[in-house]
């Protein structure tokens, strides 16, 4: 294992669906004067795919990671509490996070989604 | 909106007319449409029909996206379009976009032209980062002992752990200026993609011209051999130029009132 730290990982293509979405949501030429995607289903799927840990979960996340780099064999019990606990904190975290991340992402043009619905329904 | 008239044209890219003509297309892109170019003057977008307006975000939709933007990118310049973007037909990708724009997307395609985007990610080994953070600041390890001896309360653990995020900031700063120093040799553009704050990484992209890409390559494999154990690499490319596509002027477009 050591030794292969030192090479280059390559890949052609982005490997998860969560790296897709960082290419195709966030990046890529933007014509906002047009129609947008409806935002049904994105926010279920980002949920899965896109992490956005509010920074109080952040903070605490780095204490434990700390506080654990010295910590042999002591006090498992601790610590694994608050490593549950976080993992909840951090879990309702990125749920937040990723329905305003997905909110942002594809209603961004909402107004004019809408205006389209709007003239188009029947 | 469902069953009104089905003209909706779903935009993956925009490439040149000319390799729009030599370009061989995926057999199906969203919703598991055709996928076609349609050209007008020197410019020609990629293209599905959708019907309506509504594509979903599905998750075949947004690979069926990717893959049909980096199966062009292969063969040809491109100007990758964010995932979503439904023109209310043929005739208003044509005026609106291929002619209207044209001047702002020739130039823009004219930047990538013959340039593919390189994404490299550079993960800290283990512990690394927080070790060096932790060993860089006195107050840390000061912090560190009163938590870790159970007399610091909830506030305390905050504090620490901001302190932690600073210095892991700092040293993930440096290794980010040296990582770009290495690629600038071999990259026409290179731009720091953001990371969570306790992501344990760096990532960032480039734009690379073909004829660069065996330098590029084996400064990254510079960069490897320099960091050892300390950090692991991971590059993914070539890919469309993502990253590199997002002037203030295609952003702030007029709005489409045109579609009623």
């Amino acid at each position: 294992m050591p030794a292969s730290q030192s090479a280059v990982s390559r890949a052609p293509r982005p490997s998860s669906l969560a790296d897709v979405l960082d290419l195709i949501l966030d990046k890529g030429l933007v014509i906002d004067a047009y129609v947008r995607v409806s935002a049904l289903g994105i926010e279920v799927l980002t949920i899965d795919a896109r992490i956005v840990v509010a920074s109080v979960d952040t903070y605490l996340h780095f204490a434990e990671a700390v506080n654990r780099l010295d910590l042999s064999e002591t006090e498992t019990k601790g610590i694994q509490g608050l490593t549950e606990d976080m993992q909840e904190g951090g879990a309702r975290g990125k749920l937040r996070g990723a329905i305003e991340g997905g909110r942002e992402a594809l209603t961004g043009k909402g107004q004019e989604r809408d205006k389209q619905n709007a003239g188009g329904g029947s | 909106v469902e069953g009104t008239a089905a003209t909706g044209t779903y935009v993956y890219a925009i490439v040149s007319a000319g390799d729009a003509r030599n370009i061989t297309l995926p057999a199906s892109g969203v919703k598991q449409a055709s996928v076609a170019t349609v050209t007008a003057g020197g410019l020609a977008g990629v293209v599905s029909p959708v019907g309506d307006h509504r594509v979903r975000a599905a998750r075949a939709d947004l690979t069926a996206h990717e893959a049909v933007v980096e199966a062009v990118a292969a063969q040809a310049s491109v100007l990758p379009l964010q995932f979503g973007v439904v023109m209310p037909g043929e005739d208003a990708l044509v005026t609106d976009l291929l002619r209207d724009r044209a001047g702002e997307l020739t130039d823009l395609l004219d930047t990538v032209a013959g340039k593919r985007e390189y994404r490299l990610r550079a993960a800290y080994a283990g512990d690394t980062l927080l070790r060096q953070a932790v060993e860089s600041s006195p107050a840390i390890r000061r912090l560190q002992e009163q938590v870790r001896g159970g007399t610091a309360g909830y506030h305390d653990r905050i504090r620490l752990g901001e302190a932690v995020a600073a210095a892991v900031a700092t040293v993930k700063d440096g290794d980010t200026t040296r990582i770009l120093a290495r690629l600038a040799g071999a990259a026409s553009a290179t731009v720091v993609l953001p990371t969570r704050d306790d992501d344990m990484a760096i990532h960032v992209a480039a734009l690379v011209a073909d004829g660069e890409a065996a330098a590029f390559d084996g400064a990254v494999d510079a960069l490897a051999a320099e960091a050892g154990e300390r950090l692991a690499l991971h590059l993914v490319g070539p890919l469309a130029p993502w990253d590199f596509v997002t002037p203030g002027a295609m952003v702030a477009g007029p709005s489409y009132a045109g579609a009623r």
